[in-house]
């Protein structure tokens, strides 16, 4: 994928774009961790407009993780400080395929990702034009690799199960 | 593992290109007949409103006299109503018929048609009562007698029609309702209505 053409969008965006029929639209629903607790809503989709699909999910998270956020990786004792995260930043993405969807309880639940990793994960303020340094790291804070390298972004990013292999 | 895909919402303007003709062609057949047919049956109605106003304008205005009392007399249809209304503008117009045509002849008939006149607008004053036979009868023999003295005078080949209407009046019987001989005091009128129509030509 050719990182210098924007083909990311908020399907808000698109006003002549809708969720395809035959497919959820989530938008509104609960979205809860690998334990089940709520972490947020879905408040939008980031869509490639390229390959006519979700790429990302736009989480307007729950006040827990913005005070959990704030309380414990705000600052640390040692001086070293994790994502700040500003008051107002309180969205957040999701890989598409990092997630199932219940139709039946009309909720979205992530497979592997915790409530301490989305309150360490940086946020955004709504609308926020989502950028490939954000996207990197946001992945690279739900997928951390066991030798502690980090995921850049480039042709292949999307061609993973994460992202549904665009 | 979740999937979610888009797609471009079907173009709205071909259904406001439809609904826009469709609403067009519904105008176009019903409102555009709805406003032609009111046209008209406006237009209708005025002429009716017109004619009618005319024919009204004729029988107040142009038909005076002789031709407004035929007129009357024979464009009824016997309905007599309890108030006498009927009786007391027939006898009035013929009263009125009757002083136009002495004036056209210069006979003297003011006296007798002004008494004739008090009997006729008496028929009115009280529905109840039950004297309007005589009311009825004293008119009509007044106003026959006029007719009958006016017809010597002026008309003498009338004579047939002047007995004819002094024989009607003298039907009328002042001891019977004037309800109950109706058919008597619509042949006095009738009889009047062709001996001053005669009288008139």
């Amino acid at each position: 994928m050719d990182k210098d053409k924007k083909d990311l969008f908020y399907l808000n965006e698109l006003s002549d774009y809708k969720v395809a029929d035959d497919y959820a639209d989530v938008r509104g629903w609960d979205v809860k961790d690998v334990d089940g607790r709520v972490v947020g809503k879905v408040d939008d989709f980031l869509v490639s407009k390229s390959a006519e699909r979700v790429v990302y999910l736009d989480i307007e998270v729950d006040t827990s993780i913005i005070e959990v956020g704030h309380d414990v990786y705000g600052k640390s004792s040692d001086g070293i400080h994790e994502f700040l995260n500003k008051d107002g930043e309180n969205h957040l993405i999701i890989p598409i395929g990092m997630v199932t969807i219940s139709r039946d309880r009309k909720d979205v639940i992530t497979t592997e990702i915790n409530h301490e990793t989305f309150a360490k994960t940086k946020r955004f303020a709504k609308g926020f034009l989502v950028n490939t340094q954000y996207e990197v790291a946001s992945y690279n804070s739900y997928r951390k690799q066991p030798d502690g390298s980090q995921i850049m972004f480039d042709d292949n990013f999307y061609n993973r199960q994460d992202f549904e292999s665009l | 593992m979740a999937e979610i895909k888009i797609e471009k919402k079907a173009p709205i303007w071909p259904w406001i290109v439809g609904l826009l003709i469709l609403a067009l062609a519904v105008y176009f057949l019903f409102f555009k007949d709805t406003a032609v047919v009111t046209d008209g049956t406006t237009a209708t109605n005025d002429t009716i409103v017109d004619q009618t106003e005319m024919q009204n304008n004729r029988d107040d205005t142009n038909l005076m006299g002789v031709a407004a009392f035929v007129a009357f007399v024979k464009n009824d249809d016997g309905n007599m109503t309890l108030d006498h209304e009927y009786s007391n503008e027939a006898l009035n117009k013929l009263i009125s018929a009757t002083e136009e045509v002495s004036a056209k002849t210069d006979f003297d008939s003011k006296m007798d048609l002004d008494k004739a006149r008090e009997h006729a607008d008496a028929i009115t004053k009280n529905p109840e009562a039950t004297d309007h036979a005589d009311h009825i009868k004293m008119a009509t023999d007044m106003i026959s007698t006029v007719l009958q003295n006016l017809q010597k005078a002026k008309f003498p080949n009338l004579q047939a029609e002047a007995d004819k209407a002094k024989m009607a009046s003298q039907a009328i019987n002042v001891k019977e309702l004037a309800l109950n001989q109706k058919e008597k005091i619509k042949a006095f009128f009738d009889d009047a209505a062709d001996l001053l129509d005669k009288m008139n030509r």
